[in-house]
């Protein structure tokens, strides 16, 4: 099959060469003479119809909607559809097993191509069937689903032809959303108006799709898209990711080619290997051959995630995946989900796909039937959740009050008793249905558990479980909680976890809309599901109702005409809609609006209208709501009310989306691993299909609720302030054909330099009426302990759902320690920890008769690590008179190399990655997510991506040299692919009048560097990084070291624990009275509401900061003494559980589980407290004495304003400096506060 | 309603505006029918009259369900029942509820019985496209199917056939003016019910360009597929089908109380004036003092006929005049001079329906309605409006006043409060325009 439509830009020539691929999962095709049957006509008599149905209702007999529309007015025959001939007849009974019947059937059938993988004759959606539509002819297709976009013009075209051009075009076909980000966002693509998308032709191939015709204004103004190509083929494009093993250069295996044209026919020059030089590259071949690819796009192509969306069937396996394709992928309803929230009134047809047709001949109880021949408009949520359940696919479990299940919560019930060793087949049966390389050692990875896991939820105590499972996946509902995890019910009061009843009377936090009965359709219309005509690449700018078209705004009732981004110029007119029973969906009656249920005839409710909210004497009038709605900007009177003028509103709806209050949580996937192996042979699921080796597992990690932060919207939605998420913060790890691990971990860096632990404004869907953002989530609380969940609205992270992966990074006294601390299998529990006990009760056994001994390191020889970060595929380590030497790790995982951290990977004339240095005491780097500020550069990134420019900060490692003072490296060759450059130098040496003599710590904040030395704290500013600043020192006590969280800065010292206030980090500000004193106080971690110190002989101090200014120690805990010598810790979370990593001197590391379902049933909280138990110990031959700090998957922007993390969708970002400060600051730079009762 | 520039529509509906603020509609034919009623989601749908816009290059603008919602007062009539003044008419009358009372409902809505109704039909969508259009259960499926479909072909199957004036007078008078059985009586006037004005042309063109929106479009197009009666036709359809109805209303006994018709059907103007008004008027062959039923549409025919068959125009007079005795005499007599006059009635609608339109005869009738007025035949507002509406409609007709005619706003200007009215003021600004 060839790619004949792809021709105009430089990256899709690309997939031009690829030949035909063996198709040998699918059966045998049998070629027919398939005869193109007349397109379904606009108008005709019913006797006309009658007789192209005449022989088909000889054995269908009758069938729910004849035309498949209720509406009489349309009339259609049988084969006006669906083709084939209604003039053969049959006069014996519907069904019968004889060859004349059979005979009969396929006469007046049309036949298909591939029968055995429709499993002809039987009519059912065949499971899984991905690219057969492409292969199979267009005759067939349209014989089993008219609505197939690659036919739809011949059934439906008649009527329906502007809607299906635009259907055609919508973000539900094209996908353009999730292949542009993913491109974006994993460097493979630079530009933010995509450009790939998927379609088809009517046979299948590969299609160029162009929009509706648009202005340039109104492209830009709109984020309209001219063109989508189709995407390339993973095999042949170059690789996104600059990981070492796809840098250029080197030597590799065995070439993958057959070689033409050398003079020795063995290949000889390819096999030759250099002594000392390890053998890791991919290709000796060019970028886009051989192994070097783009790994992204294999995901994409062959990893279930989005797929299967509207050009095809959807995999029709289990519950929450019966679907059709084309129009009939949402007007045709499947029983998928047993509740009527969730299916409304077919949840009565159960969750396995069977019919309730009328028709005699469709078999009852096999799946992959709808419920009945007709179209619908009343089309339940359960059948947007088919494709609506994954982070990048507008992902909605929200709406339900779901979200993706951690593999944590109620454990007990979904792993089994006895650890599972699946064999390969084993899982990749599941893995087929459900990509999780979890499920194939759960229990859920048998369907028929699956289907029942609803059916436990009165026996479970962590959570409950969704009915619907589309790709095999468990959903864990969310319910309210105060931040200390309590349940919380309607009136706030705590709900003992103890409680059988206790997810009965905490508060399910769906939204308010579906609490009503609402399903998707009652506000998404028409033009919302099938696109206006253009192509866009963003979901919101594809989105035609706002709010305020149904609820109005502060000043104005509803007008019922939509507003949002992608609504005309007039908007469409809402107040003329008809219901499927013909009533209107919207009515005014007596000052009061009515909508009407779509889905139930008997169902209506009043909607809200927030000018009565806030109108005093109005009945529905809400003080909380009118406060919230018409505050004033004045900070300092914090005036409100009816008098302040619409330009004075600090929370206009111009300038702000009403669900940056009205949600009330968001979700986070604050990261998931794809694990690419070479050695599964799958198939591909889009174009040409075919089989090839490489596949990807896909594991959500840390999949939270109560991650809130804000950030502002690109221009094509007005700019407005709005919930920012966490989306697929991704990191990639590869294991090639020998087994070996190419890279581990690994997060890439996206096209514009920034990290790729993706976040992007979104609608939550959560929106809820009183568990709405409180005054305190956003601004200062009075009561002063609001400081960790600023630091989360903000976007500066919380140190909370760190990634601490595979490896803990500890830093000894002779040298670099790579501890593995968690299975490499999937879900990568540690070891030791609650989850490792369930999903691997044998290892978990074994680890515990080991005494609690973790097993693999992987170590180095160079000198002391006082003070390491590991980032990407280096680790930067302060050694003290050796200077900073930045070692690769990039094969730490790879069982082929030997010696894993090398400082000079190809001999130090080749690769100098050491600065010398008098006494390099420590290193920081301005985020621990790989970056690449050189990306950021030009017009593509400024003008046409609307992307800001780096803080200069991030092009450095700063560095702590007790003699020398503050030292700034330039570490950017490290990021750019090139090997030959990577040669380190000081950019700047920094020590006026000895200030920073005793340099011994440093912590960045954004453009400021809280430095301790001798002196104490000093704080330098590093706007310029070349030309610093810096302020008076605040004297300490033998400072140690120093965590920083929003606006106070915690510090060690001599004394134990103190606190400074830095928010302005120029003038810093000692709390006298914050201080915890402790003995020994050395390394801290600061994670949301409590501080970690180890404190020497003592073990780790916990102490409560949830008031920066009023510390409290919790407790010592030490593992039963087993801790005698903490020098430093670092908290991470894996799954639904908090870790703390402390290096603990001559002990070694050792692994503490903070949470856990079983010792904290608040873990889902924001900040539960901890409650420590020691889980794992591993004796480092040298005195452990620090830990990097793990990768922050939470911290889109630094203190300074300064961008972090990639923002999805064009011109959306992160708050910049003024836009936080305006939440805490008045202009006078005085901190403001609102009052805790608000 | 505000259709200012919309003319005679927006002169029109300063007189509306006026008497009839809430004045609706009735299904005349429908509940006739034997087919069912699909209800308007079924003609709603987007890709059939349901889109935003006008559709060009179509045969109808297929945004009619569009223009009825927003436009139409007759998508609101059922709306009207709900309204707290229809629950004080309600509460006077003892009626419980007026969303669920055949007497409301019967014009307010689609009152077919329930077996009628199909599974979209919606009761509350007041009067819908089916009310007048038909029920379309036997047509849905063909009426767009042309060339192999003709309008004949529709009618055949049950839809009606507006564009012929008689047809439309009788499925707009049905309620606009009532019908033996069907009629907003004097309790139900008395409990607040505005008083009904109805005239068929200039309803027409008021509701077919109401809010400024077209519901159908006069184009050539339409011209081909259906033959519409010329406005003057239209006027005098009208003109018969009123008087025909009120005569059938006057001679049917379930609108008698006791001796007397039901009130409403007297002239309002025979009582409801101001005492201190002395406007007496010697009606020849009736006593002072008695009441006159309603006989605007009679008087305004008699007008016509005196203009181009005189000799009927006098009979009609004569007949009418015996109708005003009989009504001061009791019921058995006012039933005999009804049906009387009723048997004039077919041949009258024969003869209307064939009048040219020629600018000869449209001159003749307007002068012969001039001079009427002069000497002071329209003694009385509901009268005069007959007149004004009368005169717009002629001189639209001949094409000879400008939309924005100030003598043709100066007229209703005058006849915006029927408590102000003076029959001789009015005959000072109607001689103006001759």
């Amino acid at each position: 099959m060839r790619r004949h439509v792809l021709t105009a830009a430089s990256l899709v020539a690309a997939a031009l060469g690829l030949a035909a691929v063996a198709s040998d999962e699918h059966g045998k095709p049998v070629e027919h003479e398939w005869k193109t049957a007349p397109v379904a006509p606009l108008l005709q008599t019913r006797e006309q119809a009658a007789a192209k149905s005449a022989g088909c209702m000889d054995c269908h007999r009758e069938t729910d909607e004849p035309s498949m529309h209720a509406s009489p007015a349309v009339v259609l025959g049988c084969t006006d559809c669906h083709g084939g001939d209604a003039a053969v007849r049959w006069t014996g009974p519907a069904v019968e097993e004889t060859g004349d019947y059979a005979d009969a059937r396929d006469r007046a059938h049309v036949l298909p191509r591939f029968p055995d993988d429709w499993h002809w004759p039987a009519s059912a959606n065949p499971v899984r069937s991905y690219t057969l539509l492409n292969r199979e002819a267009p005759e067939f297709i349209r014989f089993v689903n008219p609505s197939d976009y690659r036919v739809v013009r011949e059934a439906c075209g008649a009527c329906h032809l502007k809607t299906i051009l635009a259907a055609e075009r919508s973000l539900m076909s094209t996908n353009a959303m999730f292949w542009g980000g993913a491109a974006y966002n994993n460097g493979l693509l630079p530009f933010k108006n995509y450009l790939l998308g998927e379609a088809y032709t009517r046979d299948g191939e590969a299609a160029i799709l162009e929009g509706a015709p648009a202005t340039a204004e109104d492209r830009a103004a709109h984020g309209i898209l001219e063109k989508l190509y189709p995407l390339p083929l993973w095999q042949n494009l170059e690789p996104a990711d600059i990981f070492r093993v796809f840098e250029d250069g080197g030597r590799n295996l065995s070439n993958l080619f057959a070689e033409t044209g050398l003079p020795n026919v063995a290949g000889q020059v390819q096999r030759l290997e250099e002594p000392g030089r390890p053998d890791i590259r991919q290709s000796n071949r060019g970028e886009g051959t051989g192994a070097r690819i783009a790994v992204p796009v294999l995901n994409i192509h062959k990893t279930r995630l989005n797929d299967p969306l509207a050009w095809y069937l959807g995999t029709n396996d289990q519950p929450g995946d019966y679907r059709s394709s084309g129009c009939s992928a949402c007007h045709v309803v499947y029983a998928n989900d047993r509740d009527p929230k969730h299916s409304g009134p077919y949840a009565r047809f159960g969750h396995g796909g069977t019919t309730a047709t009328r028709d005699p001949t469709i078999p009852r109880d096999r799946p992959g039937h709808p419920l009945a021949h007709a179209f619908s408009r009343a089309i339940p949520t359960s059948q947007c959740m088919v494709c609506h359940m994954h982070q990048p696919n507008m992902f909605m479990n929200t709406y339900l009050g779901y979200t993706m299940w951690d593999y944590e919560a109620d454990a007990p019930s979904l792993w089994p008793k006895e650890q599972k060793y699946p064999s390969a087949a084993e899982a990749r049966a599941v893995y087929d249905r459900n990509p999780e390389g979890a499920a194939a050692r759960g229990l859920w990875g048998d369907i028929e558990f699956l289907k029942r896991v609803s059916g436990l939820n009165p026996s479970l105590k962590d959570t409950q479980f969704a009915d619907y499972h589309g790709h095999g996946w468990n959903f864990r509902a969310i319910f309210k909680r105060d931040r200390k995890g309590n349940l919380l019910d309607a009136e706030g009061g705590v709900v003992a976890n103890d409680d059988p009843d206790k997810f009965r009377k905490a508060v399910h936090l769906s939204s308010s809309h579906a609490d009503a009965g609402m399903h998707c359709v009652d506000c998404h219309f028409a033009q919302d599901a099938h696109g206006n005509g253009h192509l866009y690449g963003e979901v919101a700018q594809a989105v035609e109702i706002d709010c305020k078209d149904c609820h109005g705004t502060v000043g104005a009732y509803p007008t019922l005409r939509t507003s949002g981004p992608a609504a005309g110029p007039t908007g469409s007119d809402l107040a003329v809609l008809r219901n499927p029973d013909g009533r209107l969906r919207f009515e005014w009656l007596d000052g009061r609006l009515i909508q009407r249920s779509i889905l139930d005839p008997k169902r209506e409710w009043e909607v809200s209208l927030v000018k009565d909210s806030v109108t005093p004497a109005n009945a529905r009038y809400n003080e909380r709501a009118a406060r919230a709605k018409l505050m004033s900007r004045d900070v300092k009177t914090l005036a409100w009310g009816t008098e302040v003028a619409p330009g004075d509103l600090a929370h206009a709806d111009d300038s702000m989306e009403c669900y940056a209050c009205h949600t009330s949580w968001t979700t986070a996937c604050g990261g998931c691993h794809l694990p690419i192996e070479a050695n599964w042979k799958t198939g591909s699921h889009r174009y040409e299909g075919g089989t090839f080796r490489n596949w990807s597992s896909y594991n959500p990690q840390v999949a939270r609720e109560e991650v809130f932060m804000l950030g502002r919207r690109g221009p094509t939605e007005g700019g407005k302030v709005a919930p920012v998420r966490s989306s697929s913060a991704l990191v990639l790890s590869s294991t090639n054909s020998n087994r070996e691990r190419i890279y581990v971990q690994q997060p890439p860096i996206a096209a514009s330099g920034y990290s790729s632990q993706a976040m992007n404004p979104h609608y939550p869907h959560t929106e809820r009426k009183t568990e709405t953002k409180r005054c305190n989530d956003c601004h200062l609380s009075a009561a002063g302990d609001n400081n960790a969940i600023l630091a989360q609205t903000l976007g500066l992270g919380t140190q909370f759902i760190n990634l601490l992966g595979f490896h803990a990074w500890v830093g000894t006294a002779g040298g670099i320690a790579a501890v593995q601390v968690t299975e490499w299998e999937e879900p990568q529990a540690v070891i030791g920890s609650y989850l490792h006990r369930h999903a691997y009760p044998d290892w978990y056994r074994q680890h515990e008769a080991r005494g609690q001994l973790l097993q693999h390191a992987s170590m180095n020889g160079s000198g002391p690590a006082r003070c390491l970060q590991h980032r990407g595929e280096y680790v930067y380590v302060a050694e003290g008179e050796r200077g900073l030497v930045v070692y690769d790790a990039a094969s730490i995982g790879n069982k082929g190399v030997s010696q894993k951290l090398i400082a000079a990977p190809f001999s130090p004339l080749g690769h100098d990655a050491r600065v010398r240095m008098k006494d390099a005491t420590c290193v920081a780097l301005a985020t621990t997510q790989p970056v690449h500020p050189a990306r950021n550069q030009g017009d593509l990134m400024r003008v046409a991506n609307l992307e800001q420019p780096f803080a200069a900060i991030y092009n450095y490692a700063v560095v702590t040299d007790a003699a020398e003072g503050l030292i700034l490296v330039d570490i950017n060759t490290l990021a750019d692919g090139e090997f030959r450059n990577n040669f380190l130098e000081r950019a700047l040496t920094w020590n006026p009048g000895g200030l920073l003599a005793g340099a011994r710590h440093v912590a960045l904040g954004g453009n400021y560097a809280y430095v301790i030395a001798d002196a104490g704290l000093v704080v330098v500013d590093l706007t310029d990084p070349l030309a610093p600043k810096a302020a008076a020192p605040v004297p300490l006590r033998d400072g140690r070291a120093s965590a920083l969280q929003f606006r106070y800065l915690f510090v060690t010292d001599a004394g134990g624990l103190r606190v400074v206030d830095v928010t302005h980090p120029m003038q810093p500000r000692l709390l006298p009275e914050a201080a915890v004193p402790l003995a020994r106080a050395a390394g801290l971690f600061v994670s949301r509401t409590y501080a970690y110190v180890a404190d020497g002989a003592r073990g780790l101090a916990i102490v409560d900061i949830e008031r920066p200014a009023q510390p409290g120690l919790i407790a010592h805990f030490d593992g039963g003494g087993a801790i005698q010598d903490a020098r430093d810790v670092a908290v991470a979370s894996t799954n639904a559980s908090l870790f703390a990593y402390v290096a603990d001197g001559a002990g070694g590391l050792k692994v503490v589980q903070l949470t856990a379902p079983d010792t904290q049933p608040n873990f889902y909280g924001f900040s539960p407290e901890p409650r420590p138990v020691l889980i794992a110990r591993y004796p480092t031959p040298h005195p452990a004495l620090a830990l990097s700090r793990p990768l922050e998957r939470d911290r889109a922007v630094d203190e300074t304003g300064g961008q972090v993390a990639v923002f999805g969708r064009r011109g959306a970002r992160p708050f910049n400096a003024a836009e936080m400060r305006r939440l805490y600051l008045d202009r006078d730079g005085l901190p403001w506060v609102v009052p805790d009762e608000w | 309603m505000s259709g200012e520039t919309i003319r005679p529509a927006g002169v029109t509906a300063r007189l509306l505006l006026a008497a009839t603020a809430s004045l609706c509609a009735h299904p005349a034919l429908a509940a006739d029918a034997p087919a069912s009623h699909l209800g308007v989601a079924s003609c709603a749908s987007g890709v059939c009259h349901g889109v935003a816009k006008p559709v060009e290059n179509a045969s109808v603008l297929r945004n009619e369900y569009v223009t009825w919602s927003h436009f139409d007062p007759h998508a609101g009539a059922y709306r009207t029942l709900r309204g707290e003044e229809s629950a004080r008419m309600a509460a006077r009358l003892g009626i419980a509820d007026a969303t669920r009372e055949p007497l409301c409902l019967d014009c307010h809505a689609e009152n077919v019985t329930a077996a009628l109704r199909g599974p979209r039909f919606q009761l509350d969508d007041g009067v819908g496209c089916e009310a007048c259009h038909g029920a379309s259960e036997r047509w849905i499926a063909s009426h767009d199917d042309t060339p192999r479909v003709t309008h004949a072909d529709n009618v055949a199957a049950g839809l009606v056939a507006l564009e012929r004036a008689e047809v439309r007078a009788g499925v707009c008078a049905g309620c606009h003016v009532g019908s033996a059985g069907r009629m907003a009586g004097h309790a139900l006037m008395a409990a607040g019910h505005p008083r009904l004005t109805f005239e068929l042309d200039t309803y027409s063109e008021l509701w077919r360009t109401s809010g400024g929106r077209e519901h159908y479009r006069r184009d050539d197009d339409y011209a081909t597929r259906k033959a519409e009666s010329g406005s003057v036709a239209v006027w005098l359809a009208g003109l018969v089908e009123a008087a025909d109805r009120t005569l059938a209303i006057a001679g049917d006994e379930r609108h008698s109380h006791g001796v007397f018709p039901d009130f409403a059907l007297f002239n309002c103007y025979s009582c409801h004036r101001s005492m201190k008004l002395r406007r007496f008027r010697d009606a020849p062959g009736l006593a002072p003092g008695s009441v006159r039923v309603q006989d605007s549409a009679l008087v305004m025919l008699a007008a016509v006929l005196d203009a181009l068959e005189p000799a009927r125009g006098a009979a009609l007079r004569d007949a009418t005049t015996r109708l005003h005795r009989a009504a001061n005499e009791g019921m058995p007599a006012l039933r005999e001079a009804a049906a009387a006059l009723r048997r004039e009635m077919p041949a009258l609608r024969v003869w209307a329906a064939g009048r040219r339109t020629a600018d000869a005869e449209r001159d003749a009738v307007l002068a012969a309605i001039l001079g009427a007025a002069e000497r002071g035949e329209f003694p009385d507002y509901s009268a005069a409006e007959q007149a004004a509406m009368a005169v717009t409609l002629l001189l639209t007709a001949s094409g000879r006043t400008p939309d924005s005619d100030p003598r043709i706003g100066a007229l209703f200007d005058d006849l915006r409060d029927d408590e102000r009215y003076d029959p001789a003021r009015f005959a000072r600004i109607l001689s103006r325009i001759r």
